[in-house]
């Protein structure tokens, strides 16, 4: 029955069912979709379309206000383009906290499946680690570990990551327990399956759901605390364009020249809107259980 | 009892599975819960075996410690003549196939995120051995028209599923394994009346085109005896008697199996309300610490001296026909 | 219902309606039945069939949206349910000291954290207005009476420190302490062992006898109604398709489903070889049903006649023997 035709119609089909899902929230979903491609062409093209050099200073320029003659979105206090800025800290912002985000969610899902499990020693192991990570203040914890790896964006995004890693854990593993319980768990080990693969193959696609919302809400999270690490100067440095960095450096004019520290800050919020939509509905769309409704 | 016999596909010696009850900061082990208390059966090839009780008599246990989920505290499990009780993980590797599980509830059996196919082709690839894309689709079809789906179903999710074709591709995802024997835990009681039938007779059509061997586990007697060809009637983790499924409903000896009988009521309504009835008292005590002596003393009627001594033997009173009671 | 004064409960044409995005699910459609003074009767149908929404619809306790009692009448004690509305003080009196409600799983239908003794008087304060002593000692009379050992030091128990049947019991002794002249029943013994459900079911038929209660069990189980049940319904679809004396329908059904249903339940007393038979097909889904007779897809008898539409109760027999199916006079019908 299953011919490369059949097939091939099946996927059609399934390809559809997923688009029909992941678009039916309605016009939100389209904006945000919009929102996260711009944002992400212009991380990708940044110096074609920066209209400056984002770190050149100009004394002779500084606050000049939005909507001036070459400044768009006018300077801040040392007469850099805000615009450039922006177009350059979304590739900086982007992919650090992109990054950050992605490698603590595979370590993170992976060892809170692993923990939950495996309850024994192994996973004792790993929910004792996650004890121990949140006994420590969370932002005095990336301080000392920005500090001894440094403050470049890959170590920014270790130490992003690092923070993120426990709500990953906390969530696959208190889905697991729950999961494992299932009866399909015990026939899918006594057909003989791997254990790797029973995790990769049932347990991970069932928690999927939850993950997701981590993903999505730790994006966000990412961004901020990005930003707080540049405020206490053991983050990303100046004169490296990052929207938290940029919302830190107009803070203190915020009441003179609020447009400094407001244009990061809209960036941030729309960009994690729009994950957050996006993540809700990637999240519908892969249920097979809303498949084949609406 | 049984043993040396030829047909034997499994033998089961004396199975013991004590689970400890941990309480207080030191996971200190305050007591027992002895859910299955020296079993033996023996189970024949081709056959079905029933094992009958209420909730907490440890018949489900017995099925899973036979399926080695869980590794018995004593006894012997003997499977196609070998010892199994204590073999690791992967010394079961190679018979892991070979014994098979239905299960309770056809809603937590599949794994909602696969579709029906995936379901059962993850069964058959499993074996470790390479497969060709064409012979899995074809086997996946002939599976699903053997328990009765329609092949163009494949690519359909468990939640569009009626309960009954659920347990009916749990079936076919044991199958999928070519076990020899299958334990089937309570595999109609979650679904209704009129589907039930039809899982029960698919059940025997494939044990006749198979050979298939049951170790059938159920709570409904009319249900077992319909399908067993020997009945094992457990209480509080042991066998109080042990049967030819036609003995039971007229030559059942052991006064819980009686009193079980009465309990259910048949639908000849004649018949029905020419029976007498007899209504245990009390329930069920906890398995944990259980008393000395017959497990049954508490709610029956013959409780002497000598049953809160020691547990009775089962003893053959007729041919094959075993009952474990000092007083009947 | 040649007898009106003995009459407790007659619900007529009863129609509920779910209303969701895929159209109207006619859950309950144009369901009539009755109940005497001190009779056990029983609704007998496979799950999906509307037998459990028939009463929730009674006791107007159908979660609205999306369901709606859209027709019929429900006339307790001479009076009319629907006419009050599901939150006036009216129906709430109905609930309780009227109509009782047992279900399936105990353990849901109380709160695992009041005290047993807490929730049985709180229910008896409400029904009697008496105070809190009087209700704490009428409490554990009324444990007593539905034989709960130790009643007096079971009053001070959770719910999770009971055994599902003993929960039931309690379930049980909130009606007798209410003086409730119906209990309805709805699957109490399915979540509970053989011997316990021998237990409850003894115990339900005693409140019959002591108390002259009227009891509406809703089962899938042929052999509890067998034992206790005087009269049967047979809902399939959300309509009662058969309906008479036990004695009538379970050794003298016409319906082609009800004959399925017997036929399919296992027997004790059959010799060994006997295959089950089994109805063919699936139950239907109420949102894709068709516009003549349900069971039509999964009938033995079927045929062209019986698309002519939804197939009404006709008396098919003494002693008020109803069926609803096209064929039912003709030979092939009783053809055993």
């Amino acid at each position: 029955m299953a011919s490369s035709e059949d097939l091939k119609l099946r996927r059609k089909k399934n390809m559809e069912q997923f688009f029909r899902i992941f678009f039916g929230r309605g016009i939100i979903v389209k904006i945000c979709l919009v929102i996260a491609v711009f944002f992400i062409i212009v991380a990708v093209f940044a110096p074609v379309i920066a209209p400056h050099d984002p770190t050149a200073t100009d004394p002779m320029n500084r606050y000049l206000p939005m909507g001036s003659e070459d400044h768009l979105f006018g300077t801040d206090r040392y007469g850099r383009d805000v615009l450039s800025r922006l177009i350059h800290g979304a590739r900086t912002s982007l992919t650090c906290s992109l990054f950050a985000t992605l490698w603590s969610a595979v370590v993170g899902s992976t060892l809170g499946i692993i923990a939950g499990y495996y309850e024994g020693w192994l996973g004792k192991l790993i929910l004792r680690y996650v004890d121990i990570q949140l006994s420590v203040p969370a932002l005095i914890l990336s301080m000392v570990l920005a500090v001894i790896l440094g403050s470049n964006m890959f170590a920014i995004s270790i130490v992003l990551g690092i923070g993120a890693i426990p709500g990953y854990i906390r969530m696959a593993y208190s889905n697991v327990i729950s999961i494992k319980e299932n009866d399909y768990i015990t026939a899918t080990r006594l057909i003989g399956q791997k254990n790797r693969k029973i995790m990769f193959r049932h347990l991970f696609p069932n928690c999927f759901a939850s993950l997701i919302v981590i993903f999505t809400m730790s994006l966000g999270q990412v961004i901020m605390v990005e930003s707080s690490l540049a405020y206490l100067g053991v983050g990303l440095n100046e004169p490296l364009a990052a929207w938290g960095l940029m919302v830190n450096d107009g803070f203190a004019s915020l009441m003179t020249h609020p447009s400094v520290a407001l244009l990061p800050g809209f960036c941030i919020m729309a960009i994690v809107v729009a994950f957050n939509v996006l993540g809700d509905a990637l999240r519908d769309a892969l249920d097979p259980k809303l498949r084949g409704k609406l | 009892m049984q043993s040396d016999n030829k047909d034997a596909i499994l033998e089961v010696k004396s199975l013991k599975m004590h689970f400890p009850v941990r309480k207080g900061f030191f996971n200190k082990t305050v007591g027992y819960v002895k859910a299955v208390d020296d079993v033996s059966f023996v189970v024949e090839n081709g056959k079905t075996f029933g094992l009958v009780g209420e909730s907490g008599c440890g018949k489900t246990t017995v099925g899973k410690t036979i399926l080695r989920i869980n590794t018995p505290t004593s006894g012997e499990i003997i499977y196609k003549g070998q010892h199994i009780e204590n073999l690791s993980a992967k010394q079961m590797a190679p018979i892991r196939r070979d014994i098979q599980m239905i299960f309770q509830d056809p809603y937590s059996s599949l794994d909602p995120r696969q579709s029906l196919g995936s379901i059962l082709k993850e069964a058959i690839v499993c074996d470790g051995k390479p497969h060709e894309r064409e012979e899995i689709a074809n086997t996946i079809s002939e599976l699903m028209v053997a328990v009765g789906l329609d092949p163009i179903m494949a690519d359909r999710y468990p939640h569009e599923l009626s309960g009954g074709q659920r347990q009916r591709l749990g079936i076919a995802r044991a199958l999928a394994c070519n076990p020899s024997l299958i334990v089937c835990d309570e595999p109609v009681s979650a679904l209704d009346v009129s589907i039930q039938a039809q899982v029960i007779n698919l059940l025997r059509d494939l044990q006749e085109k198979r050979g298939l061997t049951y170790l059938f586990i159920a709570h409904d007697l009319a249900v077992v005896k319909n399908i067993a060809d020997t009945i094992a009637v457990m209480y509080l983790g042991h066998i109080v008697e042990l049967m030819d499924s036609s003995e039971i409903y007229e030559h059942s000896i052991h006064p819980y199996t009686q009193a079980l009988l009465s309990a259910v009521p048949i639908t000849d309504y004649y018949a029905e309300k020419k029976r007498n009835r007899i209504v245990l008292e009390g329930e069920v005590p906890s398995p944990i610490n259980a008393p000395a002596g017959c497990p049954f003393q508490t709610r029956c009627k013959f409780a002497s001296d000598k049953c809160r001594k020691a547990m009775p033997p089962l003893t053959e009173r007729r041919d094959g026909h075993f009952v474990a009671c000092y007083n009947v | 219902m040649e007898d009106n004064r003995n009459i407790l409960l007659e619900v007529k044409h009863l129609k509920t309606s779910f209303f969701t995005q895929a159209g109207e699910v006619k859950a309950v459609d144009d369901v009539s039945y009755y109940i005497k003074k001190g009779e056990i009767i029983a609704v007998v149908g496979e799950s999906g069939c509307g037998k459990s929404v028939t009463q929730m619809s009674v006791m107007q306790l159908v979660q609205s949206p999306p369901g709606k009692i859209v027709g019929g009448e429900v006339i307790f004690e001479g009076q009319n349910l629907l006419e009050y509305d599901r939150n006036s003080p009216e129906m709430r009196a109905v609930r309780g000291a009227g109509i009782a409600m047992i279900f399936q799983e105990p353990m849901t239908s109380l709160n695992p954290v009041f005290k047993i003794g807490t929730q049985l008087s709180e229910v008896i304060m409400i029904h009697k207005k008496v105070d809190k002593k009087t209700a704490w000692e009428e409490g554990i009379k009324a444990l007593e009476a539905v034989g709960i050992p130790d009643a007096k030091s079971r009053m001070e128990n959770y719910p999770f420190q009971m055994s599902g049947g003993m929960r039931q019991r309690v379930l049980i002794a909130i009606a007798v302490a209410c003086g409730s002249k119906l209990i309805i029943a709805d699957e109490p013994t399915t979540a509970l062992d053989v011997t316990t459900q021998a237990q409850v079911m003894e115990l339900l038929q005693s409140l019959v006898k002591t108390y002259g209660t009227s009891i509406l069990m809703v089962t899938h189980n042929l052999g509890l109604v067998t034992r206790y049940a005087e009269r049967v319904y047979v809902m399939y679809a959300g309509k009662v398709i058969e309906s008479g004396t036990t004695e009538d329908i379970l050794m003298h059904p016409v319906h082609p489903y009800t004959k399925g249903l017997l036929n399919s339940v296992p027997k004790l007393d059959a010799s060994d070889e006997e295959r089950l038979v089994a109805i063919k097909g699936q139950p239907p889904r109420l949102s894709e049903l068709p516009s003549y007779c349900a069971f039509y897809p999964r009938c033995p008898y079927a045929c062209e006649e019986c698309k002519q539409g939804y197939p009404i109760l006709e008396e098919v027999g003494p002693n008020e023997h109803f069926c609803a199916c096209w064929m039912k006079n003709k030979e092939v019908a009783h053809a055993e």
